[in-house]
């Protein structure tokens, strides 16, 4: 039963932000149920899944995911997933985190203080099916897609909190949009990851079911929240979890 | 000449999507009343992780069951992904074909690497 209110409110939280609840599922399982972090990886990739099947699903259906922007970036994104994925069980994980940690204070820092003024103005151009923005950087992002790739494929969470800003900072995209085809792309990107984590052993798929029904219903609410929330306050919301998810890989898990 | 894939594509590619995942969803719910250890009461989560040690106890409708259902939740995406590329071949999208098509088979080659990658590993321990 605790597992299933876990996946819940990770599923409501990563619906709501578009981070995917990587970054819920794999402390809680690691310091609470003390569960080794390779198969927390792997159990978080699979619920990671689930979780953005049913947010990018909702999110497509009003409107807001760029499938064309999302595809694009899925090619860098996921070749980093499965270098990630591939070289996760060679690399130091406290040097990992710590590079993490100071990357999403980083992140966090750029949501709050300008993407907050630059989304307000942007967010009333978004219209069904034809969001009236122009995507810039292409190259550039991909790039930088790549390497978000390589950290959720190696840390077992979406990637989200690196697509985000990368898509709102640099390429010029609302955060509805951003989140909404983030979400999409989590969908591809963490099943890559989860292929490679399952045929390694890696995943306790029991705790991958009872998780991923939490999360059925906590994504369910989190993307009717998340649609009807004004970005403004997403964007704080987003800069909150990301300071909380530095935190906890700065100080390390054990 | 259409730049986007129609809306009714992607409404079709979201209930697909949908669908798997409730299918997938449930047939992992099933398959917890096969689950070892609950008859008893007894949870025995450190027994899921060893597929042969399920099978030695004869716990194969639910290894089968959790299995499939599991499955199915990692294919969803390529299903998803196969749909998307056929309604874009008909709606003459070809640049959303052939992404959708590269990420396909990047998923699939990725998996059968790294299934030769661990029994490779597994064969040299031997």
């Amino acid at each position: 039963m605790i597992f299933i209110v876990v996946g819940f409110f990770a599923g409501l939280l990563g619906a709501i932000t578009g981070l995917g609840g990587g970054i819920i599922i794999v402390p809680v399982l690691t310091i609470f149920f003390h569960i080794p972090i390779h198969k927390a990886i792997g159990i978080s990739l699979v619920a990671i899944v689930v979780n953005s099947s049913l947010a990018s699903v909702s999110y497509a259906r009003k409107g807001f995911t760029d499938i064309r922007l999302g595809l694009t970036m899925e090619q860098s994104t996921i070749f980093g997933a499965i270098c990630g994925a591939f070289i996760s069980g060679y690399f130091n994980a406290k040097i990992l985190e710590f590079i993490f940690g100071i990357v999403l204070l980083f992140a966090a820092i750029q949501m709050v203080s300008s993407l907050g003024n630059v989304i307000a103005e942007r967010e009333i151009k978004i219209r069904h099916l034809s969001p009236m923005y122009r995507v810039k950087h292409i190259p550039a992002g991909m790039i930088l897609s790549f390497f978000a790739g390589c950290f959720a494929g190696m840390l077992g969470v979406g990637g989200g909190i690196f697509k985000i800003p990368i898509m709102c900072l640099l390429m010029g995209v609302p955060v509805k949009v951003a989140v909404a085809t983030s979400s999409f792309m989590i969908l591809l990107t963490g099943a890559t990851g989860a292929w490679i984590f399952f045929i390694r052993g890696d995943v306790y798929l029991e705790l991958a079911v009872l998780l991923s029904v939490g999360i059925l219903a906590g994504s369910l609410l989190g993307s009717y929240i998340g649609i009807r929330m004004k970005s403004k306050w997403q964007s704080r919301l987003f800069a909150i979890v990301l300071i909380a998810a530095a935190i906890r890989m700065l100080t390390g898990i054990k | 000449m259409i730049h986007k894939i129609s809306e009714e594509t992607i409404k079709r590619f979201c209930a697909i999507i949908q669908i798997i995942v409730i299918a997938s969803l449930a047939i992992l719910l099933i398959s917890l009343f096969f689950r070892p250890g609950i008859m008893t009461g007894v949870p025995q989560l450190h027994t899921i992780s060893d597929p042969l040690h399920l099978f030695s106890h004869s716990f194969e409708s639910y290894y089968y069951l959790v299995h499939i259902g599991f499955l199915l939740i990692l294919i969803n995406p390529l299903v998803g992904l196969s749909y998307l590329v056929l309604r874009a071949w008909r709606e003459k999208v070809y640049l959303c074909m052939l992404l959708a098509l590269g990420l396909i088979l990047y998923i699939l080659i990725t998996a059968v690497i790294a299934g030769l990658t661990y029994h490779g590993a597994q064969v040299i321990m031997r």
